[in-house]
């Protein structure tokens, strides 16, 4: 059964590499609809110094977390494990409810008439006499000038477009320069980056997390770009900065990014994955192939490792041969690389056993991992859900003393403009050099030589510029690597000494 | 596409990839191979000790080590084999002698111990030997260990000379199946047998069990190794860690407690931190200078080199030349073929032309380009072979038989 169900997969591997052949050729161009301005995108939070949690009930219960959070709100179900909470976010007024382990709960006061404020902060319930019941936010700017210099200064950093352009390590480095510059104490990335294909004989669109071969590839980019988020955070921050990651779509070389920190959060329809199928790509002599897989997954296990995540899940996301289930412990979870055997065990991954094409078409598919909200709040990869900023500071805890700081939106839009004339005119000086025809009289013919070297030279420019950034561009410009536009320089020069007059 | 295979080298192209280039002849040329020899074959990881050395406290893995307080603090140097932004291959960014001519610039910084840190996908299987080599003569000189970011292929095999090997939390290690070009075109046969004959030898060097090495070079599915053409046992790999926390290694996937390969649905071996810490083939993991001095086992060290906010460890003199080594290197690699084409074509040009002052003209620019024909190899002597297909030795002879077509080109 698993045999010919990997045989299947194979023969859709196949299909897709097919297709992703000839679609490389021109297809992975930027025709996805964009997420900016979805959920996940900047909101004013200037108020979002207090409380962000108001009372849903008249006799509010109030949960303490053992990291300093005090929600308000009402217990909506209790088990030994997990009380289910449910209350309100006062910066966007959403109301949530959201599981909170037993074991993160410092105490839980059921029906307190009157909460007590913490030091600095007035009772939210009872408004004061001279402010309006109806928006005790405005209530609170003496408070919040007090508390100011207690903020936490977060900078963010939104990673979307093509991942390995658009992401890559150069505008990412001077966003997190910035950030050092402003002082700020937490980074926080927030991941959607761009994933859809194109077939090239149907044209027909997918966007679907199991799609397999062009994800793992991407492993090389993402290791090229892991420095910026790691060693040089590390060697050139004096004081560490808390570094998170907030995922609505991390795919392909992307899913790699948020297992380089401990705090990973995720959008209620975020997904990480798209990096299935490690065993059934590539061709050749079994052995050596084997070898390929082998040192890939080694890779990628290992920024699982250094993230402190369980290499199993990256074996989970990358494998199809692979049977992972996990069962919950106490506050974490414990890893079976077999199928479940006992009611408490869940499965994540059954080599596709279970799969359906519908299943696999949409997504679902149990032949690899792709993380989402609850399978990662499950795994305990995803520690929470925010599906916008005041939401995701709460989650994380700051959202009393939050302070966003920085322009990252100007940087990461003006490398993608760049990138974006920059390959406009690597396709104007690939072909005036290649146009510019070598003619006329001798100094014609020398001037036209000029050109043309000077072109190479404008391009070999740009590609420094911009660094791997362009690899795409250079491919379907059908430019050659530097080596070779070295000799080209040195052709057209020696043409140019033989030329007499 | 032909891009795409240049991005692809640090990790892809690593293989043996001078077996294509010579092994027309499918044998690995004689002087690295080393069959035979006393190799130490033992079933047990060893608990090899660095030497003694000062300011060293109790083993981590619980064997008491010598603890010298009366000697001075240690000086200790980092030595990077490879690094990003492709420079990194096995024999071209990493080469016998380049880690020679280091030597007096440490022993000129009165360096105790060496770090060698990995950050390589592998390359030429000719260096591997040379390596290995010279790596056995920094530890007679030097406490040497290998800190391993990425040491994939001929770099395995390579740090594979060192008993003390430590990890990184992202580290990787393994995958050292070898061949040429393409990925139908597997190194087989006798030519294969040779290569697993020389990572006995360098696993007795380091004092690894050669099981492990095979696992990493072949795989563990019987099928597959037929392919290869040599004899069984296949690259199946087991282990079973006893009471005192040693660690027994079989070559199969049922004697041993735990299946190290086949894993995780694959077939040869690639260890990440966690696992090669746990079998004891890695003493640590260590992301930070200070957490790899308390690895090893010292109190204290004191880093040679000068601080630069660049890198996780200072960089002492040697370290500077290896780099700069680099970067030349890198430079000679884009620009070689500009050299060559350049020295041809004026030649041909000189050749052709009559009047002497023109002829004297490209004649100079067949020296210049000859010139970094010189420098290039000055630098680098692997290049001689690697893209003039001249030895080294006879490297000086090559060059003054050119000379002599130049001046005989002037007359």
């Amino acid at each position: 059964m698993m045999k010919s169900t990997i045989t299947r997969l194979a023969a859709l591997a196949g299909q897709h590499a097919a297709t992703f052949a000839v679609a490389s050729a021109f297809a992975f161009t930027g025709l996805a609809t964009s997420f900016a301005g979805a959920a996940g995108t900047a909101m004013p939070l200037p108020t979002l110094t207090l409380s962000s949690v108001i009372a849903v009930a008249d006799e509010p219960d109030v949960l303490i977390l053992r990291d300093g959070r005090e929600i308000i709100g009402k217990v909506v179900a209790e088990t030994d494990a997990v009380v289910t909470f449910k209350g309100k976010s006062k910066g966007s007024g959403i109301e949530f409810t959201n599981d909170y382990n037993r074991a993160d709960i410092l105490s839980l006061k059921k029906g307190v008439s009157n909460p007590a404020p913490k030091q600095n902060e007035p009772n939210k319930t009872e408004p004061k006499s001279d402010s309006p019941a109806a928006a005790p936010v405005s209530a609170e700017p003496s408070v919040q000038s007090e508390a100011s210099s207690d903020k936490d200064k977060v900078y963010i950093v939104k990673l979307t477009g093509e991942f390995g352009s658009d992401i890559s390590k150069i505008p990412v480095r001077r966003a997190i320069e910035e950030a050092k510059a402003k002082n700020a104490e937490t980074l926080i990335f927030h991941i959607d980056n761009k994933w859809e294909f194109y077939n090239a004989r149907t044209g027909e669109k997918s966007t679907s997390a199991t799609l397999i071969g062009p994800g793992i590839n991407q492993l090389l980019q993402f290791e090229d770009m892991s420095p910026v988020f790691s060693d040089e955070i590390q060697q050139s921050w004096k004081k560490q900065p808390r570094i998170v990651f907030w995922v609505k779509q991390a795919l392909g070389g992307a899913a790699f990014l948020p297992f380089m920190s401990r705090e990973i959060y995720m959008t209620s329809d975020g997904r990480m994955g798209g990096i299935g199928g490690l065993d059934l790509i590539m061709q050749g002599n079994r052995t050596v192939v084997e070898k390929q897989r082998s040192l890939r997954l080694a890779h990628a296990q290992g920024w699982a490792i250094k993230g402190g995540y369980d290499p199993r899940i990256v074996s989970a996301m990358m494998v199809v041969e692979y049977v992972l289930s996990y069962r919950p412990v106490g506050d974490g979870v414990e890893f079976i690389e077999r199928m479940p055997e006992t009611s408490d065990e869940v499965n994540l991954t059954d080599a596709g056993e279970s799969d359906t094409t519908a299943e696999s078409v949409r997504g679902r598919s149990k032949a690899f991992l792709t993380i989402t909200p609850e399978t990662g709040r499950a795994i305990r990869v995803v520690k929470d859900i925010a599906d916008t900023e005041d939401e995701l500071f709460f989650k994380m805890g700051i959202e009393r003393r939050v302070e966003v700081v920085g322009r990252s939106d100007q940087i990461m839009k003006s490398w993608s403009s760049g990138l974006e004339r920059a390959t406009k005119d690597l396709r104007r000086l690939w072909g005036e050099e290649a146009r510019t025809p070598i003619e006329g009289n001798y100094e014609q013919r020398r001037a036209a030589r000029s050109k043309r070297i000077r072109a190479i030279e404008q391009i070999q420019d740009i590609f420094k510029r911009f660094g791997n950034a362009l690899n795409d561009a250079r491919q379907e410009i059908e430019i050659p690597a530097d080596p070779e536009l070295n000799t080209i320089k040195e052709q057209i020069r020696i043409a140019q000494q033989q030329d007499r007059r | 596409m032909k891009f795409i295979h240049s991005v692809m080298l640090t990790v892809v192209v690593l293989v043996f990839s001078t077996v294509t280039a010579r092994a027309d002849q499918n044998h690995i040329p004689q002087k690295s191979i080393v069959v035979g020899g006393s190799v130490e074959l033992t079933s047990t990881t060893s608990n090899a000790q660095p030497d003694d050395s000062a300011g060293k406290k109790a083993d981590k893995a619980g064997t008491p080590v010598s603890v010298v307080t009366d000697k001075a603090v240690p000086r200790g140097a980092v030595i990077t084999l490879g690094e990003r932004d492709n420079k990194n291959m096995v024999g071209v960014y990493m080469t016998a002698e380049t880690l020679r001519r280091m030597i007096p610039l440490l022993e000129e910084d009165k360096v105790d111990l060496v770090v060698l840190r990995f950050y390589s996908g592998g390359g030429y299987l000719s260096e591997i030997m040379p390596l290995s080599d010279a790596i056995q003569e920094y530890k007679k000189k030097f406490t040497t260990v290998a800190w391993i970011e990425s040491a994939i292929s001929a770099a395995a095999m390579t740090a594979h000379t060192v008993e003390d090997i430590y990890f990184t939390s992202q580290g990787n290690y393994g995958a050292c199946t070898g061949f040429g070009g393409s990925f139908d075109r597997p190194v087989v046969g006798r030519a294969l047998e040779e290569v697993l004959a020389m990572m006995e030898v360098i696993s007795g060097r380091g004092k690894h069990d050669p099981k492990i090495m095979r696992a990493m070079q072949i795989s563990s599915s019987d099928e597959d190794v037929r392919t290869l053409q040599i004899a069984p046992p296949t690259g199946a790999l087991s282990a079973t860690i006893d009471e005192n926390g040693d660690v027994m290694w079989f070559q199969d996937t049922t004697s041993g407690k735990h299946v190290l390969n086949p894993s995780a649905g694959r077939r040869i071996l690639t260890f990440n931190s966690e696992n090669a810490e746990k079998f004891k083939f890695s003493r640590g993991t260590a992301d930070s200078l200070e957490e790899l001095t308390d690895k090893m086992g010292y109190q204290e060290i004191t880093w040679v080199g000068e601080k630069d906010s660049r890198f996780l460890y200072p960089i002492c003199k040697a370290e500077k030349f290896n780099m700069k080594f680099r970067a030349n290197t890198l430079r000679d690699e884009e620009h070689f073929r500009e050299y060559r084409r350049s020295f041809e074509m004026n030649f041909e040009l000189a050749r052709g032309e009559q009047d002497k002052q023109r002829r004297g003209a490209f004649v100079a620019k067949c020296r210049q380009a000859l010139e970094n024909i010189k420098r290039m190899v000055r630098n680098n002597p692997n290049f001689a072979p690697q893209t003039l297909g001249v030895e080294p030795k006879d490297f000086p002879d090559w060059i003054a038989n050119i000379e002599k077509e130049l001046r005989e080109l002037m007359r």
